[in-house]
């Protein structure tokens, strides 16, 4: 603690968690302004008399009590206009803007985060309607900013996830606009630099992505929310991984994997550092690594998720040329992908099979594997899916198999909507 | 630590809240209630995502507080360093403050004496002293606080010194 300031928020904390360092005792006894703040921490209760303290809780209970209410009797109409925005019809126009329907609409945005971003960032979208039809004298100025916030932080994140990185920054500058206004706005605004880290990591941007997720860090821990911590420090290591700093990359997921984690993030810990020991070439441990982890993601019923971990590595063992680890990996996801009868996901499996087989040379092999789908495919209703897995075939008959041929079906079977 | 319902964490984070509002940042009496509602809503908000509360709600009044000056173009903070805590930044002065803690020793009961005299001068944290005495480390340092503080009301002028001083 420099000693030419007061005690700081987190030096207040350890002495009320009773681990204060040297420091913040000598400058509780040299600072009188320190000395009689922290006894009267220590002879709580103090002596303010402040008439009718209960009333700040009765206040906030009943406004969070209204919201609560407003949630469960908007939840219907909320879910019409979710099944309206999935299929593109025109949304109910009897809405009742109320803050219930936001929060019940930005729920819906998170839940369709991962599944589909399009249809979260429309959930966002409507929800931010909403909020400008509200009658905002019915509620407290700070749970409109928390909001107003948090419609635009669920579209920077959808977003994000759609590749439209730029715009998420600007959707970022709107969420924090709007926590800035709050009186607790730090972990707020800790969220959103989370956010606007993982946009920044896609463009690149990895030192000032860098410094955002040890800004929130810092603010997390000081607030304790430790699952965030968890989050930001898993972040920064991707970060780290993405910039070629595998090894402290590895040293950040190592200090995680020893603490007591959520399952899923446990997963996700290992996951990445099966990302790290490879790129330091530990084949065998990132083998290890994301077995584990592929274990933790079915067992919380993340069955896809792990597959798509599993998948990532395979890629990234196969443009490492460790084709011995990658072959049997990539087709034991494929066969997962086949179980789970996820054709779009086989296929692309199966192309990167096909891709790494040619450079290996032994197109024949990846000719037999087109076979075994076809043949399975003939039995079910006609998709764009068989017909790029035969017109794979049928370049491997003809001879001109390329690198080019496999990633133009690649993109094929990507574009096509599902 | 589970994280309480929001009446008991209110209940228990309270007084520590309007303390540190009013004590650390002067929050006027009027104003106090204000900053703990805007706490209390943000709490109802993300009580989920808290693991430990103590450090969210003493982070969140500590914001709030600051808000409230920032708000008012007020300083947030205290006011100027006292003489005291401006001489810890000079190294010069290291040597004599321990001297200066020596003497000051003599005046305290044996406890808070050898505490004092384990942290001060031979460098111990209060987590070691802890071991050593078989006790948290809290309580030491409650106890190095007390005795420091014995130690200097035992250096304040008495009316008496002030009378012959003239």
């Amino acid at each position: 603690m420099p000693q030419s300031q007061h005690l700081s928020d987190l030096d207040l904390i350890e002495w009320l968690e009773g681990t204060p360092s040297g420091p913040i005792i000598t400058h509780a006894y040299t600072c009188t302004e320190c000395a009689v703040l922290l006894d009267a921490i220590d002879t709580r209760p103090v002596e303010i008399q402040i008439p009718n303290a209960e009333a700040a809780l009765e206040r906030a209970m009943e406004s969070e009590r209204e919201i609560e209410s407003e949630e469960q009797k908007s939840r219907t109409e909320s879910d019409a206009i979710v099944q309206a925005l999935r299929i593109g019809s025109a949304l109910p126009s009897n809405e009742q803007a109320s803050a219930g329907l936001v929060r019940n609409l930005l729920r819906s945005a998170r839940e369709e985060l991962s599944r589909d971003p399009a249809l979260a960032l429309r959930c966002a979208d409507a929800a931010s309607r909403v909020l400008v039809a509200l009658d905002r004298a019915r509620y407290e100025t700070q749970q409109i900013d928390v909001l107003q916030g948090e419609t635009e932080k669920e579209r920077a994140n959808a977003l994000r996830l759609l590749g439209r990185f730029r715009e998420g920054l600007s959707a970022c500058d709107a969420a924090e606009s709007a926590f800035s206004r709050m009186q607790v706005s730090e972990p707020w605004l800790a969220m959103c630099a989370y956010v606007r880290a993982t946009l920044l990591r896609e463009l690149d941007e990895l030192q000032p992505a860098r410094k955002l997720t040890a800004f929130a860090s810092e603010i997390f821990e000081r607030f304790g929310m430790e699952q965030r911590v968890v989050h930001s420090r898993i972040l920064e290591s991707t970060i780290l991984l993405r910039d070629g700093n595998a090894l402290e990359a590895r040293s950040i997921l190592e200090d995680l994997a020893r603490l007591p984690l959520e399952p899923l993030d446990r997963a996700f810990v290992l996951n990445d550092l099966s990302f790290a020991t490879l790129q330091i070439g530990r084949v065998d441990l990132a083998l290890q690594h994301s077995a584990q982890a592929a274990v933790i993601f079915q067992e919380m019923g993340a069955t896809l998720e792990g597959l798509r971990s599993s998948w990532n590595l395979a890629k990234a063992l196969l443009s490492m040329n460790h084709i011995k680890a990658a072959f049997p990996l990539l087709d034991e996801i494929r066969s997962r992908f086949a179980a789970l009868e996820i054709r779009e996901e086989e296929t692309l499996v199966l192309l990167d099979i096909a891709e790494g087989l040619l450079d290996q040379g032994y197109p024949e092999t990846c000719r037999e594997l087109c076979q075994a789908l076809i043949a399975r495919y003939a039995s079910e209703n006609p998709s764009h899916v068989p017909r790029i897995v035969q017109a794979l075939d049928s370049a491997i008959r003809s001879d001109a198999l390329s690198r080019a041929t496999v990633s133009d079906l690649r993109r094929q079977l990507q574009v096509t909507p599902r | 630590m589970d994280v309480p319902a929001p009446e008991k964490a209110y209940r228990e984070y309270r007084d520590l809240m309007m303390t540190i509002a009013r004590r650390r940042f002067r929050i006027p009496p009027d104003h106090v209630l204000e900053l703990v509602h805007d706490v209390m809503v943000s709490f109802l908000r993300c009580r989920n995502q808290i693991q430990n509360p103590q450090r969210w709600f003493v982070g969140a009044i500590c914001n709030a507080s600051r808000s409230w000056w920032t708000a008012r173009d007020g300083e947030p903070h205290f006011g100027e360093m006292t003489d005291e805590t401006r001489n810890l930044a000079d190294p010069v002065g290291v040597m004599e403050r321990r001297v200066a803690i020596g003497n000051l020793l003599a005046t305290l009961s044996e406890r808070h004496r050898d505490i004092l005299d384990l942290h001060y001068l031979q460098g111990y944290t209060a987590r070691e002293i802890a071991v050593r005495y078989n006790t948290t480390p809290k309580y030491v340092a409650k106890l190095i606080h007390q005795g420091l503080r014995r130690a200097a009301e035992s250096r304040k002028p008495s009316d008496a010194t002030i009378a012959t001083s003239f």
